[in-house]
């Protein structure tokens, strides 16, 4: 009667199970590289600069702000054309929003990329009830609120 | 009479074939893996690079601003590798030999692989309504830049 070997060595089983582990984590390296983009995408919003020249942003309109709150639509696309104080920080474009940018976010005033992360934006933490969106010329981005209740 | 199964041949061990094909196989494995790691340890090293130079930023933004942000009216005047705010007297200097800055005489250097730019690492507008510093650096062979900026009262 023929012996039957049913089974592997043990040596056979470690070195395959290796392999497809090793298969495995290079798999998930690479798909790693799709997270980091995302937090590529976080490090271009409220940088450390963004948030102190939005700072300055609204330090800026703060004799117009009772003007951009009268506002219809719930947001002001702020004119900075030809103002070379915003030209100076490389500013793109300012907008006044109610806090939760709902109305905003519903027009295609804002890029993609940047629309996407606002509407991403936790909005319900909701002690402000406007905000200045400020967009770089780098893409970058940064938001300031107004109207803020502390306690 | 032959009886089957008792005196049949054991064959023991691989073909030289299978051996150099699980070598190579093996081989490509490693390679791509080897790879893999050194990408991950990279990024892994990019990210540290950015939060250290995140904490330099904001340490040194907020001690210039604590001085600055409540003065209504502030003029600079510009050194060349340093400005002087004159109403409060205190001095921001880009020292490019020791890779720091000096504010208020307190030395903040910069982080490993951040430098100043070649040309033009420190900038600035000066109008009767505002001024803005722009400090250049390169970090890890990106251009990097943080203003200082401040608004006189009307």
């Amino acid at each position: 009667m023929l012996k039957r070997n049913d089974g592997y060595f043990l040596a056979e089983a470690i070195i395959v199970i290796s392999i497809i582990a090793t298969i495995i984590t290079i798999v998930y390296a690479n798909c790693m590289d799709y997270f980091v983009r995302q937090n590529n995408e976080l490090s271009r919003f409220n940088t450390i600069d963004g948030l102190y020249c939005a700072k300055e942003v609204k330090k800026y309109f703060k004799n117009e702000e009772e003007n951009f709150k009268n506002t219809a639509d719930g947001y002001v696309n702020i004119d900075i054309n030809g103002n070379d104080f915003f030209k100076d920080l490389d500013i793109k474009s300012i907008y006044f929003s109610d806090y939760d940018m709902i109305n905003l976010l519903s027009t295609s005033e804002v890029i993609p990329s940047i629309k996407k992360d606002l509407k991403n934006m936790d909005t319900k933490d909701n002690k402000c009830r406007y905000r200045y969106i400020v967009i770089f010329n780098n893409n970058n981005y940064s938001t300031v609120g107004v109207d803020c209740n502390d306690s | 009479m032959i009886v089957k199964g008792n005196n049949m041949n054991k064959n023991k061990g691989f073909t030289l074939v299978e051996v150099v094909v699980s070598f190579v196989l093996i081989i490509i494995v490693m390679i791509y893996l080897i790879r893999t790691i050194t990408v991950v340890i990279d990024k892994n090293n990019e990210l540290l690079i950015m939060e250290e130079y995140s904490v330099f930023e904001k340490t040194l933004l907020d001690k210039i601003y604590d001085d600055i942000e409540n003065v209504d009216v502030l003029n600079i005047t510009n050194q060349g590798s340093s400005i002087y705010f004159n109403e409060i007297g205190k001095t921001l200097l880009l020292d490019k030999e020791s890779n720091c800055i000096i504010y208020d005489n307190i030395v903040y250097e910069l982080p490993d692989l951040v430098y100043f730019s070649d040309d033009d690492s420190l900038n600035s507008v000066s109008t009767s309504d505002y001024f803005i510093i722009n400090i250049n650096l390169k970090l890890d062979n990106k251009n990097k830049k943080f203003n200082i900026i401040h608004q006189n009262n009307k």
